[in-house]
């Protein structure tokens, strides 16, 4: 009886070989234990039903891992966010003015904002069920997409950034500088490599996890929650009721933030001329183009909208 | 008492249980019944996931030891668990006697 048991038991755990192992023989040593007091059917029944006792596994192993990518897409955010601050302000962008300029860098100022936003989504979930012993099962397919989107972003600027340092290594000039770059951006590639094999085997883990009761997901609910923030916003720009207000109102803040920042770094905005007025309209509304148009390519896929 | 209302406090019972000595599942399992006065008998696989995701948060730790008969994995608290012991019973304290306190205000 013990024997067929834990056969069945083997069969229904969706885990590494030597988890499997392991957990077959502490349940060996339990019902050996158990039947030699009150009979093998006796000792098998009181254990569970096998099916129950793999999905409790399942779940943990889950959950572990969609904790543990979380984590190393946080790393991933934090570095590309970290080498991006580097290459605007600092003397790494001095002595590479392509990463700050063209394709190189339109790919990687967008793709850093996306990031965020879909890093922002992916932590502050991490951080709303942290201390809970189990992460919610109806939960991990939104965390891994949302883990998904930062690293495919932090990706992308790797490649733009290794593709400018490719190309333009040679007309640099300060090869100690580009030296600098470029183990910069293999640091970060290592880091998302590791975020992208996290994230593989976090769905990997999250596969036999079947979720019976799907509970509506609730991005703006895991950012006030992980900003231990109870306010509710005005109900006519809700996330929840009206995305699209929300959305706009959103992007005109990103636009503007943008043409204010750019003006700063162009020198300052006084005297506001007409040029400086025409380039702050022209870079607000392109950021907010950009804003509306990644709103509507991934905030389905991200549930941050209906 | 019903297994659901139980697992909200499992990982506390576990710690404390292990607390006294390490001890292999099916041990943990007999000083749960005892010291519940039988009154907390769950699934007895139900433990093992438990005492394994104790274990990955590092509250727990396992070896395998030699027994009369066969080789048993004997869990013992760690130092991060015995902290972690502290503040469930500490927030226990705080619940219970919450609870107690508005329970003995309906009664009267």
């Amino acid at each position: 009886v013990i024997d067929a048991y834990l056969r069945e038991l083997a069969g229904c755990l969706e885990v590494p070989a030597r988890t499997r192992a392991r957990i077959v023989a502490e349940a060996r040593d339990h019902l050996l234990e158990s039947a030699a007091r009150h009979g093998e059917e006796q000792a098998v029944e009181s254990f569970g039903p096998p099916a129950e006792l793999a999905r409790d596994f399942h779940l943990q192993l889950a959950s572990t891992s969609a904790r543990r990518s979380s984590a190393l897409t946080a790393v991933a955010l934090a570095c590309a966010l970290v080498l991006l601050a580097l290459i605007g302000s600092g003397p790494l962008g001095d002595h590479a003015p392509w990463t700050n300029a063209g394709l190189y860098g339109l790919v990687s100022f967008f793709a850093a904002q996306v990031a965020v936003v879909a890093g922002a989504i992916g932590i502050a979930r991490w951080a709303r069920y942290r201390n809970d012993p189990l992460f919610p099962p109806e939960r991990l397919e939104d965390t891994h997409r949302a883990n998904a989107v930062a690293l495919g972003c932090i990706e992308a600027i790797v490649l733009s950034q290794a593709v400018g340092v490719v190309i333009h290594a040679g007309s640099a000039g300060d090869s100690g500088w580009t030296i600098a770059l470029t183990v910069a951006t293999a640091g970060l590639a290592v880091v998302t490599l590791a975020g992208i094999a996290g994230l593989v085997r976090a769905l990997a883990r999250s596969r036999p996890v079947t979720v019976t009761d799907q509970e509506r997901d609730d991005a703006l609910a895991d950012l006030l929650a992980a900003a231990r923030l109870s306010v509710l916003l005005p109900e006519w720009i809700d996330l929840r009721t009206h995305p699209w207000r929300f959305c706009l109102l959103f992007a005109s803040a990103c636009g503007i933030a943008a043409a204010a920042g750019h003006a700063l770094l162009d020198g300052g905005i006084a005297p506001i001329t007409a040029r400086l007025l025409l380039a702050g309209l022209a870079i607000a509304t392109i950021e907010g183009a950009a804003v509306v148009l990644a709103f509507a390519a991934l905030g389905g896929f991200l549930r941050i909208r209906a | 008492m019903r297994s659901e209302a139980l697992k909200g406090h499992l990982d506390g019972l576990l710690l404390a249980v292990v607390a006294e000595e390490p001890a292999h599942g099916y041990e943990i399992l007999e000083r749960l019944r005892d010291r519940s006065g039988g009154a907390f008998a769950l699934p007895e696989g139900t433990v093992y996931p438990a005492l394994h995701r104790l274990e990955g948060a590092g509250l727990l730790k396992s070896t395998w030891a030699p027994g009369a008969t066969r080789r048993r994995r004997v869990y013992a608290l760690t130092g991060k668990g015995r902290r972690a012991l502290g503040e469930r019973r500490k927030e226990w304290r705080s619940f219970s006697g919450a609870v107690e306190a508005v329970l003995a205000e309906a009664r009267a």
